[in-house]
């Protein structure tokens, strides 16, 4: 497999190639081969890496660099330098928070609010590089994989914000009716006749959770955002999972509430960055702890860890097979416009971070597939080819806490694969939709009635409509509960006698 | 094993050694404990026999010696550590110490203690003055965190500042933070021990030591390794034969200090001067206690062979 790296330390890319089983711990073990290209020292260290497709067929490495400065690499070597942009007005201390391609747009973003979009279908037309200010500080933004007019951005003490850019129009020529192609259907950037300002106009805007139990504010600290259901045929209603540097998972669904409709401390540390799953209704997490772990946001419970950090990560990435052709959610890349298709057939997630290790794991065992000493501090990882050459063994890492994980584990994958039995019941179009479920689904319909109950009075004109929906819902679901007692009135005697003996509990047994 | 009781009382010894196993067929006691009593004091015998016949041969010719050591080399737990492949590992790019040995920057150290400290860390905050030359002292008030202390040490161009942590009345750790950007360490200090409780110890003058650091071989233990280093100015004055050792083994850092003097060209001879301690690293941070680079967990202890620095 090839998986790219930005080196912080010396502000260079790596190559590595290696397969699976590759730990370089182990002496004996397949070493694997790096190349270092792009070296720019320290103070240019790359911040943000995607890989995009453009429409001449080739992929490129897209980095954003500090101090203004965004280039495109080849992704083969050579490693030639494609194109570059420089910033002179730049500060060199506002970073790159987000760097997104999508449907050919290149959507760059730093802390003080700049967004410049550049669209590379025509690279060499520097007409097409259109900019807006979102205002500052952002600390985290994300472009809608499907839906590149649609970006959501948020920060310290800066609530998330969904705004939709004008400009981007979508060219409505001889689209089918089939909602997977948008392949097809092209997005342009219009010109508008004050110059090259973005329009932007915001389209949502969420609302912080209630007060803590000292009746003290939350306070805002937002540190990645990712959209959720992302095969959805909206362009006015998201879901978005953020993460925020007090230890915060939160789902937000703008159909139905400004405030999140999820809202879990997952830990004590703040969360760094968030990178999709296999199924929409997981997420991985990262922190400053060292620690990798999944998150289930239906039923808002931690999931297993990624073991093996010595130091806190920094990047994550998914790399999500594709099957049968079909679009898996979550897999940007696959969003993009002349999509992706990676190689490989076992999903996988990157790690890298201060200790300088990249550690490449099963994304569904959580077992480690590979580890390499990359020698310097990652900033940002990528997986280009998802193939092993052999099949895949699980690593037996040297490292001591091995041992201790592996308990962890197999108490974890007990727990995993309950869980996975009642993932099967739900889909991701069942959640929060006019059908009745699980007793999750409850509890999920009384949160967001408290949620809304606390609401003020002057929100949103559609509260109404909300209001309305949720009474039909708590209809039916109270017309399913009274059938449910019918169900167990009518059982056997046997069974009401044990029932009757469990709810008043072994009263006779104890009066002695 | 025969008892202290019949080793001094006279019995019958059989003169031939017996082989331990038949000892398991020999259902009294008694006897049982007499033949095994023989049989160690035969294989004793004969031990010290061969040694002293070896011994001559060894002295007759000494490459029979050279070549029984090369082919006996025991193994410790030194010599079994586990494979680590960042040892040696150049240091790529730059890392927060640029400043001090590109530049060739001067530290200035500042040193506090925790809050409410007590005698034994002013005491020790004494003789870091002495260790670490052009430092000064601050004493440590209630108001402000150790963030905005490393905020105030920035703005008057401190490089470093190091705390002393006391808990009931005993120093147990060390903190470094490197300025402006640089990680802190944390450290816990064990086995300290001052000048006075040394015999025979030396006074040290102000003179800027030498330094030596030994043993700092993997990725992480060149990171500590050269936070040390950025403490002391790297201007030494050999006049004053002044010499800072740290000595990494284990993952325990020995800190000595000694004065030394050549006798002849192969003898030196050594006073220890100033305090010795010992410290443990127990976390690495980037920045000013922002992400975890590195954190001693306890499962880490189980490996008995493998050591991090």
């Amino acid at each position: 497999m090839k998986v790219l790296v930005a080196a912080e330390d010396s502000g260079s890319l790596k190559d590595i190639s290696f397969p699976f089983g590759t730990n370089t711990s182990v002496q004996q073990s397949t070493q694997p081969t790096i190349t270092t290209f792009a070296s720019a020292g320290r103070s240019s260290y790359v911040q943000r890496m995607i890989i995009a497709k453009l429409n001449t067929g080739k992929e490129y490495i897209c980095i954003a660099r500090k101090g203004g400065i965004i280039q495109l690499y080849d992704v083969n070597p050579p490693h030639a330098l494609f194109v570059e942009w420089k910033d002179m007005t730049h500060p060199p201390d506002d970073a790159f928070v987000g760097l997104e391609y999508v449907e050919g747009k290149l959507s760059s973003c730093t802390a003080t609010g700049k967004l410049i979009m550049r669209d590379l279908h025509s690279i060499s037309d520097s007409t097409n590089d259109y900019y807006t200010l979102l205002g500052e500080p952002i600390n985290a933004f994300r472009v809608h994989p499907r839906q590149p007019n649609i970006i959501a951005y948020g920060g310290k003490e800066r609530e998330l914000e969904i705004s939709v850019i004008e400009n981007i129009c979508r060219r409505e020529s001889d689209s089918t009716t089939d909602s997977e192609s948008d392949q097809s259907s092209s997005w342009y950037i219009a010109a508008i006749p004050t110059g090259r300002t973005l329009s932007r106009r915001k389209l949502w805007k969420a609302k912080n959770v209630k007060n803590d139990e000292l009746d003290l504010r939350v306070p805002v600290w937002i540190s990645d955002i990712r959209f959720l259901d992302v095969n959805r045929n909206s362009d006015t209603d998201f879901r978005l999972a953020i993460s925020t540097r007090f230890g915060h998972v939160r789902v937000y669904e703008t159909k139905y509430s400004r405030k999140p409709i999820v809202n879990v401390e997952v830990g004590d540390h703040p969360l760094i960055a968030l990178s999709p799953c296999i199924n929409d209704h997981e997420i991985i997490y990262c922190d400053t702890n060292s620690t990798t772990a999944r998150f289930n946001l239906i039923n808002g419970r931690k999931g297993g860890h990624y073991s093996g950090a010595a130091g806190s990560v920094l990047c994550l990435d998914s790399f999500l097979p594709q099957q049968d052709g079909a679009m898996i959610e979550g897999n940007e890349d696959v969003a993009s416009s002349v999509a992706r298709v990676p190689s490989g057939d076992v999903p996988l997630l990157a790690t890298g971070g201060l200790d300088r290790f990249l550690r490449i794991y099963n994304l569904q065992t959580r077992e480690l597939v590979a580890k390499v000493f990359v020698g310097a501090k990652l900033s940002a990882v990528c997986i280009v080819d998802g193939n092993s050459t052999v099949p895949s063994e699980p690593v037996s890492e040297r490292e001591s806490d091995e041992e201790d994980d592996g308990e962890a584990v197999d108490s974890d994958r007990v727990k995993s694969e309950g869980e996975r039995k009642r993932r099967k019941r739900l889909s991701t179009e069942e959640v929060l939709t006019d059908e009745v479920g699980s007793k999750d689904k409850r509890k999920k319909r009384v949160r967001l009635h408290n949620e809304l109950a606390s609401e003020d009075e002057d929100d949103d004109d559609d509260a109404d409509d909300v209001w309305n929906l949720l009474d039909a819902e708590e209809e039916e679901f109270r017309v399913k509960k009274e059938e449910d007692e019918d169900k167990v009135a009518s059982s056997s005697s046997a069974t009401q006698s044990s029932l009757r003996r469990r709810k008043h509990g072994s009263g006779s047994a104890t009066s002695r | 094993m025969p008892s202290r009781k019949t080793k001094g009382k006279k019995k019958s010894v059989p003169t031939a050694p017996v082989p331990k196993d038949a000892l398991n067929n020999v259902k009294n006691k008694i006897k049982r404990e007499n033949l095994l009593y023989a049989a160690r004091k035969a294989h004793n015998v004969g031990k010290h026999k061969s040694r002293r016949e070896l011994l001559k041969m060894e002295q007759a010719e000494p490459q029979l010696k050279e070549e029984r050591l090369a082919n006996n080399i025991p193994t410790t737990i030194e010599n079994t550590r586990i494979y680590d492949e960042t040892v040696d590992a150049p240091i790529e790019g730059e890392d927060e110490f640029e400043e001090y040995f590109k530049n060739k920057r001067t530290p200035k150290v500042l040193i506090t203690t925790s809050k409410f400290a007590r005698a034994q860390a002013y005491e020790l905050s004494d003789q870091l003055l002495n260790i670490i030359p052009g430092s000064e002292f601050v004493k440590r008030g209630q108001k402000f965190s150790m963030k905005e202390i490393a905020q105030f040490c920035i703005n008057r161009d401190y490089t470093d500042l190091v705390v002393i942590s006391e808990d009931k009345k005993v120093v147990n750790g060390l903190t470094f933070v490197h300025l402006p950007a640089g990680p802190t360490m944390f450290f816990s200090l064990t086995s300290l021990r001052m000048p006075k409780q040394i015999s025979g110890h030396g006074r040290a003058t102000s003179h800027v030591p030498e330094l030596i650091l030994n043993s700092f071989s993997t990725r992480l233990g060149m990171t500590v390794g050269r936070l040390f280093q950025s403490l002391f100015p790297q201007t030494p004055e050999f006049v004053g034969r002044q010499v800072v050792t740290l000595h990494n083994q284990r993952d325990f850092i020995f800190f000595r200090r000694h004065r030394y003097l050549f006798k002849e060209t192969e003898r030196v001879g050594l006073q220890e001067l100033g305090p010795q301690f010992t410290l443990k690293l127990r976390r690495v941070r980037r920045g000013i206690a922002e992400e975890m680079e590195w954190e001693h967990r306890p499962e880490m202890d189980k490996e008995k062979r493998k050591f991090y620095m």
